[in-house]
């Protein structure tokens, strides 16, 4: 019953990627959106999506994988791109289709195209982050990387604590519940059907031992943190340590390249292009 | 027969690099009013197969079928059917029990069940009291408590109670005892022998404990990696099969009915707890050992 809600869990593999430096892969995600919302064609979102493919490739994680954390998001993609297919407003020549009052433009159409693109691409592109490292590499990754705001007082070690833990506990709290529905269910409780009331009430069963045990499991872990002397603010060693090598170095060389090339087609034009190889490129203009 | 199972497998996560072949191929069959024990190490598939029983998990292939009612059943309408008939008749009482507690009250905990089932208020009444009496509960004093008041001894009780409400023929429990202290063990199982014996349910008890799996079951069937290992009568398992190769601890009393058969003293009956044991050792020693 849960088990969608896993998206983006991690996927062991010996890969390039596997093996590279979790702050890098951070970074260069992190860059990889802002390029997403920056470019504004089509033909930069086939730049981007080959990248991406590329990506995957090398990640060695099957395609289904990846598109499992598409299917989450699907929902919020088709609905964006009605409200843009219906709500956009052009200019009369370019009406598509109309009925009524329901008037179509090809520049809705086009938008929600561009729309349906960057959602897909991001939601992609965030998994492949999650896919490939484990959830103790991203916690270091986060934390070396906002070791810099120490300096102006922010609990940083404390934040990346908060953050182990918790992602720790979600595959505990995903077995956990698993049972209680498992419990429920044996004495007759039904999930599926009834109105929506009746289903939201359903969940009560479920919810409040729920809670219950999560509070008797945060206080046991807090005493078994007190036992040994637990103290957040100290300067902990790792037993793992983040390293950069040359993985890193050639994959943001061929980060440059990939997110380089849709940058210098979104601000330097298409027209050079023409010029040079002498085609037409009013297609990669659209 | 109370329970045909014919070639059953399940695996976890298909095709994905956590794949796990949990069942491989169960057959075996489970009669009426008897009382049985399933053992295995962690990870044998155990609790897999006891979860097969309610449904909870939805078969992937072989055969199942329980009290008559065939849970394979594809068609989505049909199974929906089998499905509400099933839960009155399969009680599942879950490792930890206590912490599946939730209503405001005890009352109204064990009449969680029986309200699902849609019974008139009466009969739910009329079961929600049987049922904490049946545990050994005070029914005056706990049932307008709070669940998360009451001791631990008395929370495991009450969820019980809360399976025994639909009335089932089948009662199923994965390591009731788990977490309890001596005492608390020996009322649970003697509670279950109680309903076993003289309510005739169908007990099929996960344990690890081989002592107790020795004292109270007639029949013990060990998993091992998805198969089953060894189906038979538990004295016969831990008395004549060297368990201890098999990855299994050997009962007390068994290895005293072993020590003393090694030296030629063979004692009468079965022997099955401490007392009984007791009392052959006393007889065979009257008797000076030659009437054994």
């Amino acid at each position: 019953m849960l088990n969608d809600v896993a998206f983006g869990q991690y996927y062991p593999s010996d890969s390039f990627i596997h093996k590279m430096d979790a702050r890098v892969k951070i970074l260069l995600s992190i860059a990889y959106m802002v390029a997403i919302f920056l470019v504004k064609s089509f033909f930069c979102y086939a730049i981007l999506a080959l990248y991406l493919l590329i990506k995957i490739f090398v990640s060695k994680i099957p395609l289904r994988s990846v598109l499992k954390s598409v299917k989450a998001v699907l929902f919020l993609a088709v609905f964006t791109a009605i409200i843009n297919i219906f709500f956009t407003k052009g200019a009369e020549e370019n009406l598509v289709w109309s009925y009524g009052i329901i008037r179509i433009y090809s520049s809705g159409l086009i938008t929600a195209g561009k729309m349906v693109c960057r959602l897909v691409l991001l939601v992609m592109g965030a998994s492949l982050l999650t896919l490939t490292t484990t959830p103790v590499d991203l916690t270091h990754g986060i934390e070396s990387l906002l070791s810099p705001l120490k300096l102006i007082k922010v609990p940083v070690a404390d934040i990346a604590l908060i953050m182990s833990i918790t992602l720790r506990f979600i595959p505990t709290l995903m077995e956990e519940t698993n049972k209680i529905i498992c419990a429920q269910k044996a004495r007759g409780a039904q999930f599926d059907t009834g109105n929506l009331v009746q289903r939201v009430k359903a969940f009560v069963p479920i919810l409040i031992p729920l809670l219950v045990n999560s509070f008797r499991r945060a206080e046991e872990l807090a005493l078994a943190m007190n036992a040994r002397c637990f103290e957040g603010s100290t300067k902990r060693t790792r037993l793992k340590k983040l390293k950069c090598s040359w993985r890193d170095l050639v994959a943001v060389l061929l980060f440059i390249i990939g997110i380089g090339a849709a940058l210098v087609v979104r601000y330097a034009g298409v027209d050079w292009i023409a010029d040079l190889f002498n085609i037409n490129v009013d297609w990669m203009k659209l | 027969m109370s329970i045909t199972v014919k070639d059953l497998s399940y695996v976890y996560n298909p095709k994905s690099p956590y794949e796990t072949v949990a069942l491989d191929g169960i057959t075996l069959e489970i009669k009426t009013g008897e009382f049985v024990a399933v053992c295995g190490r962690t990870g044998s598939g155990k609790t897999t197969f006891v979860q097969h029983l309610n449904a909870l998990v939805t078969s992937q292939s072989g055969e199942l079928v329980v009290e008559g009612l065939n849970l394979t059943e594809k068609n989505k309408k049909l199974r929906r059917e089998m499905l509400k008939k099933l839960r009155g008749k399969v009680g599942m009482v879950f490792q930890y029990p206590e912490y599946q507690l939730f209503a405001g009250t005890v009352y109204e905990d064990v009449a969680f069940g029986p309200t699902n089932m849609g019974l008139p208020k009466e009969e739910i009444d009329d079961r929600v009291r049987t049922a904490i009496k049946a545990v050994g509960l005070d029914f005056e004093r706990i049932s307008h408590q709070s669940p998360f008041e009451i001791s631990g001894g008395e929370k495991r009780r009450a969820a019980l109670a809360g399976v025994l409400a639909m009335n089932p023929n089948i009662l199923v429990l994965d390591e009731p005892t788990a977490g309890l202290d001596p005492l608390g063990k020996e009322e649970i199982l003697n509670l279950v022998v109680k309903l076993n014996k003289e309510n005739g349910l169908t007990v099929i008890m996960v344990s690890h404990d081989v002592n107790e799996v020795y004292e109270y079951t007639d029949r013990t069937i060990v998993f091992s990696q998805g198969k089953v290992l060894f189906n038979m009568a538990t004295r016969d398992l831990f008395t004549r099969v060297d368990v201890a190769n098999y990855g299994l601890e050997e009962p007390q009393l068994a290895i005293i009915s072993k020590i003393l058969a090694k030296n030629g003293i063979v004692l009468k009956g079965e022997n099955r707890n401490v007392k009984d044991m007791a009392a052959a050792i006393l007889a065979y020693a009257k008797e000076g050992g030659n009437n054994a």
